[in-house]
């Protein structure tokens, strides 16, 4: 088992190389220079801010120092907020957006698998139709219209929840939480029914009905584990479109968290902000998805690492 | 079988007068086309798309109003009515909702089709490449496509946009440079079933170059796959560019898109309702039909459910 952890670990590295190094790529082909303004800074202040950010030395070096940097947990300065490196920008906004997507996260697992259970025992049923339709619904429609749709509803027309600000309670949290749950539970719960009828067909329940174990047992005790394990193998998809959800969301509901970061970095071309968000947001994701692993690889007995 | 020489001749002689109709063989395509027709749900999505393309082609031409110019003879935002041909209303800005709606539809739809493009440009040449060459080129670029895989691309598109700044044709080559992956996959398994047939073998021993093997020989035996997972692929493209545009990082004003229209319509969503309402509704009914006709698409081809 540690061998495996250590191996996959060691697996990542490329992936956030590649990261790293495409960034790096994409900071040297952008066009205009950092300090490039509508103002333009006399020749002589110019060559001092590149000799103090090492812009003046070649690109090879110029990777060693941003490798270095990062190394030591280092994103750099931000290029429009004043006086904010990105590591504190970040220090703000990380765990305002792991309360919302931790708690919508988890949610909508509960949920997701319970209605899937339902549905997947019960076919036809009203829980079945509402997989059905919850599924299809959350395909097509996307979440920048169900979003506002949500606002325009309970916010403007029923006036139930405020809305404009945000801060870390509950009134604020409900819709943001709501949406990124909805999300997720058209594809847990479409997912969870699939694998649980296909697990309710196979011979081992057939035997365990055929010993006379009551419903309940056979589905706690038997069915339910192996029919989880799709739902484990989904949860590294899902962490990454919830990346872009949170994105969304973030922005339609005026949370400060790391999504609104990225895009007003994005929108004011805030290179080294953008940048430093997205090496961490991928390191996150990667290390995510290397958890996900290991879960499956304890969970499935098949597995041998 | 093996028939005598007047048998074979008989038989050639009945087969050529006989009703084509009742012998001819049915070619993989006209079966799926067969299956397609009978998806009943595929078949109304695609009538719904082609109406939908129909008009916002049209449409703009037709109508008497501009998407850029404020109609000052009404109140802005106006509730949808039938003077002026503002049937949609106005905006807040007092243009034409929907010319604006039919425009921004053009818009999506080109970035839905061109941004498929890309990527399938991107996904073919990469997949054919790393199926036919096998070995330790095929595990690096699949590595690659790996690793790409594990990363939100959402990202990537923000990091795009970022840097090579809000213009349209970029837009595209952004677009697809990020929804290529799933095409490489597909074809690069296509290509290593292709690759120890007997043409290609053929093409090699009488000395065609590698290239010309992989473009001439395995691409257009690709066709079928390729183009089923391209229709897979423009509703994709399409919530991308709206989602991106709905940040204010796609398309920029005075030009839409349906993200556009719908981030103004969140805007002034409490006055004028129907700014939301409208480009929504034709956005979630395009992707839900594209979604349709892909997935009956994929149903009437995929081999594997015959």
């Amino acid at each position: 088992m540690f061998s495996y952890v250590i191996r996959r670990l060691l697996g990542a590295i490329p992936t956030v190389f590649v990261v790293v190094t495409v960034c790096f790529v994409m900071l040297q082909l952008a066009p205009g220079g950092p300090f490039d303004r509508e103002r333009k800074v006399s020749p002589e202040v110019l060559a001092n801010l590149q000799a103090k950010y090492h812009l003046n030395e070649p690109l090879f070096k110029q990777y060693g120092y941003y490798l270095n940097n990062l190394m030591h947990g280092d994103l750099g300065v931000s290029f429009r907020y004043a006086d904010w490196s990105v590591n504190a920008l970040v220090a703000n906004a990380l765990p305002i957006s792991l309360t919302v997507g931790g708690i919508a996260m988890i949610l909508s697992l509960l949920i997701g698998v319970s209605l899937g259970i339902v549905a997947a025992l019960k076919q036809n049923s009203l829980a079945d139709y509402l997989v059905m339709f919850l599924g299809n619904f959350g395909s097509a429609v996307p979440s920048f219209v169900i979003g506002p749709l949500l606002i325009l509803v309970f916010c403007l027309w029923w006036q139930w929840l405020p809305f404009g600000a945000f801060t870390l309670t509950a009134p604020y949290m409900i819709l943001p939480v709501a949406l990124l749950t909805l999300i997720n539970v058209s594809t847990l719960g479409r997912v969870m029914r699939g694998s649980l009828i296909e697990v309710m067909s196979s011979n081992f329940i057939r035997t365990a009905r055929a010993k006379g174990l009551p419903m309940r047992t056979i589905v706690m005790r038997h069915a339910l584990k192996p029919a989880l394990l799709p739902v484990v193998t989904l949860l590294g998809p899902l962490a990454i479109s919830s990346v872009a959800q949170a994105v969304v969301t973030e922005t339609m509901f005026a949370i400060p968290g790391l999504g609104r970061l990225l895009v007003n970095g994005a929108i004011n071309r805030d290179y080294t902000l953008v940048l430093g968000l997205v090496i961490l947001i991928a390191v996150i994701t990667v290390l995510f998805n290397l958890m996900v692993d290991i879960a499956y690889a304890m969970l499935d007995p098949r597995i041998r690492y | 079988m093996l028939f005598s020489k007047a048998k074979r001749q008989q038989l050639a002689q009945t087969l050529s007068t006989a009703d084509p109709g009742l012998v001819a063989g049915r070619s993989p395509w006209a079966d799926a086309r067969i299956r397609f027709r009978r998806n009943r749900a595929a078949l109304i999505s695609l009538v719904i798309l082609a109406l939908i393309a129909l008009v916002i082609v049209v449409g703009p031409w037709i109508l008497p109003n501009s998407y850029d110019d404020a109609d000052w003879s009404v109140s802005a935002p106006m509730a949808p009515s039938l003077t002026h041909w503002h049937w949609f209303g106005t905006d807040d800005n007092a243009r034409d909702l929907l010319v604006r709606v039919l425009v921004g539809g053009r818009i999506s739809f080109m970035v839905g089709l061109l941004g498929t493009l890309v990527s399938v440009v991107i996904g073919v040449s990469w997949g054919a490449a790393a199926g036919y060459f096998g070995g330790k080129i095929d595990a690096l670029m699949m590595r690659f496509v790996d690793v790409m895989y594990a990363l939100p691309f959402m990202l990537f598109a923000i990091l795009l946009m970022t840097f090579f700044g809000r213009n349209l044709v970029l837009m595209f080559v952004a677009l697809g440079a990020i929804s290529w992956l799933d095409m490489a996959r597909i074809v690069r398994g296509q290509t290593l079933s292709l690759k120890s047939k007997e043409f290609v073998e053929a093409a090699h021993a009488i000395g065609v170059s590698q290239r010309a093997i992989i473009f001439r020989h395995i691409v257009p035996n690709l066709l079928g796959v390729v183009v089923v997972y391209a229709t897979v692929t423009i509703p994709n493209v399409i919530l991308t560019e709206s989602v991106l545009s709905f940040l204010g990082l796609g398309v920029q004003e005075p030009m839409t898109s349906w993200g556009v229209l719908v981030q103004e319509g969140v805007q002034n969503m409490d006055a004028a309702p129907w700014m939301l309402l409208i480009p929504a509704l034709f956005l979630s009914l395009t992707l839900y039909c594209a979604n349709y006709v892909g997935d009956g698409l994929r149903d009437a081809l995929d081999p594997k459910d015959r």
